[in-house]
């Protein structure tokens, strides 16, 4: 099962991840920015919850998950109440709506079919956004973590 | 029929390769080049929405003569004819920082015969032609090699490097992250996206002083600076040299690395003059490169290097000295911010441009220009839009006077284009050490080039 990540070490806040997602959405992106002190602005993305409360909360059960465990919305069946965009506890849903539809990622299935990257992945400027396998990260963190001390800097870091 | 065509953005001189889908000369998506060495696929906000551009509605599509729509040969005729009214070295040229490299010759070559002299520019918008005389400016500096700056120890950054060029900061923290020890160093006024992520901040200060001040650190730099730069430099009092950061521990990274690559991405002339002495005082291990907002702006400087610049031709207008002028692909009334006024009450303007602007609001003359990927082939351009040189060539036939060249050996007898090219490339230069190139699928062509492309 893999999913995104952002490398905060790298992102250097160039929105060029959100003009990727719209520009695939066709004109309204998926990618929210939270906006730190400094006044930069950090991607966040839908996290695909294993108890997602976008999913809960959706009172046309539009949002389903998918085989893959990506939690999508049919188009079709939303009515746009913005049930989802309150629930969604990291504001990663947009209020922005596409024909009267609440845009959400869904990992660009379309692309990743064909072998692609997610837009997002792919034109990331700084090789922040990562598509990555999210059962081998904990062991990757533990061997980084154990390895930093007698490595004397971070390895984790090299990406 | 949808096709996938490689292209490259044209908006900063990184020129970051792409795919762009076209379905019947219409680009209606576009793809990553993730093979490329330097960008590894990556693309900035403005290179993912570039393409739109193409298609966006208000495209001029037609020229206007007077406002009345009219077809070239009128258009060019009627604008001929007024030029040849004008008093002799009284129409002014402007031309647009996308021309390519050959439209920019032919520039040139119409200025000279066509205008007899008059102030004809290349409309940068920022500084660049003062920013790639400094860096091409003695002492000799190895060129930064983009592809392997992600290897360098140390990369200095002067000015805000990942805004002018966002996906130049993939290999720049490929670099920091590289090993320990390795630094990405800031020099520069704002915090900004370079800022963000670099290890060490010279800020506070312009970026020319937060140079000099390094430069002043460095262990290999000489007393004595040259003449040219100390004059720059001299009002500044030790006062105006403190900058916030680490300035010893910056000197100390760069003085004790590997390999330091300088970039340079300011549009302050002395700041680049000094980011090169900066390399330069660093010895054999560091190389430089100065970045500029044009793409290809050293290729168009260099088939012509015109001796005026926008300024020129906007005084000459308020001098009275111009009686016209002929704007191709650059809002000069804009671009001349305050003074734009003088160029709107010229007899003549004739305006190339793909979008209406204050220039075409007061043009008598409206003429559409390709775009880019247009101009390449890569898309269809929309109605009647024509590249600026197929426009002066027409203009200068309309004058009597022929502009088109070719190369000899290919006008003594009909050859096949791969011949063509081959004997183009040899009777211009010959074959030259540091041309890169991709390979040509064709394998004829591809035999042809043997040898004249060195990579």
């Amino acid at each position: 099962m893999k999913r995104l990540f952002v490398d905060l070490d790298r992102c250097i806040g160039c929105g060029s991840c959100a003009a990727a997602c719209a520009r695939v959405l066709g004109g309204v992106s998926s990618i929210r920015y939270a906006r730190l002190g400094s006044g930069v602005e950090i991607p966040s993305v839908c996290r695909h919850c294993s108890e997602a409360p976008c999913l809960n909360a959706c009172p046309t059960k539009a949002i389903r998950r998918d085989d893959n465990g990506i939690v999508e919305r049919d188009t079709m069946l939303c009515v746009g109440c913005r049930s989802c965009v309150l629930a969604c506890p990291f504001g990663a849903l947009a209020d922005e709506f596409r024909n009267h539809a609440a845009v959400k990622c869904n990992l660009c299935a379309a692309r990743v079919e064909r072998g692609l990257l997610p837009a997002c992945v792919a034109t990331c400027s700084s090789g922040a956004r990562r598509l990555e396998d999210v059962a081998g990260m904990g062991a990757d963190k533990r061997t980084v973590l154990v390895g930093a001390d007698a490595l004397g800097h971070n390895p984790y870091r090299r990406r | 029929m949808l096709e996938r065509k490689a292209t490259s953005c044209i908006h900063c001189s990184l020129a970051c390769p792409y795919l762009l889908d076209v379905e019947d000369g219409d680009p209606v998506g576009l793809e990553y080049d993730a093979a490329s060495p330097v960008t590894a696929g990556g693309l900035c906000a403005r290179g993912n929405l570039a393409y739109e551009l193409l298609r966006l509605p208000g495209r001029l599509d037609v020229p206007l003569v007077r406002g009345q729509p009219a077809r070239w040969p009128e258009a060019l005729s009627r604008l001929a004819d007024e030029i040849e009214r004008q008093p002799a070295g009284s129409v002014g040229l402007v031309l647009g920082a996308d021309a390519t490299a050959e439209e920019a010759g032919l520039a040139g070559r119409f200025a000279a015969e066509c205008l007899s002299g008059a102030p004809a520019a290349i409309g940068f918008l920022s500084n660049e032609p003062a920013v790639l005389a400094e860096a091409a400016a003695a002492p000799d500096v190895p060129e930064t090699r983009l592809a392997e700056l992600g290897k360098a120890n140390v990369v200095i950054a002067v000015g805000d490097l990942f805004a002018l060029a966002p996906v130049i900061s993939r290999r720049a923290l490929d670099a920091k992250y590289g090993a320990r020890g390795n630094a990405l160093v800031y020099l520069g006024r704002d915090e900004g996206l370079t800022a963000r992520l670099a290890g060490m901040k010279l800020t506070g200060a312009s970026e020319r002083r937060a140079a000099l001040a390094l430069l002043r650190e460095l262990p290999g730099a000489g007393k004595s600076l040259p003449a040219d730069v100390s004059r720059a430099i001299e009002p500044f009092t030790k006062a105006d040299l403190a900058v916030k950061g680490p300035l010893p521990a910056a000197a100390k990274a760069a003085a004790g690395a590997q390999s330091v690559a300088v970039i340079a991405a300011s549009v302050d002339p002395v700041a680049v003059r000094l980011a090169k002495l900066i390399a330069a005082a660093l010895g054999p291990s560091a190389s430089f490169l100065a970045m500029t907002e044009a793409a290809g702006a050293r290729e168009i400087l260099a088939a012509w290097r015109p001796e005026a610049d926008l300024a020129a031709v906007v005084k000459a207008a308020m001098d009275g000295r111009l009686r016209g002028a002929i704007a191709l692909g650059l809002d000069a009334v804009s671009a001349a911010g305050a003074y734009g006024g003088a160029l709107t009450k010229l007899p003549l303007l004739a305006a190339g441009a793909c979008f209406d602007n204050p220039t075409t609001k007061a043009a008598g003359f409206v003429l559409p220009v390709k775009l880019w990927a247009e101009k390449s082939g890569t898309v269809v351009a929309p109605g009647l839009a024509h590249s600026y040189g197929w426009i002066l060539r027409g203009l200068a036939r309309e004058m009597g006077k022929e502009l088109a060249g070719r190369p000899a050996a290919a006008q003594a007898r009909p050859m096949s284009i791969p011949e063509a090219v081959k004997a183009a490339a040899e009777s211009a230069e010959g074959p030259r050490a540091g041309w890169t190139a991709r390979e040509p699928s064709d394998p004829a062509l591809r035999a042809a080039l043997a040898g004249v492309y060195v990579a």
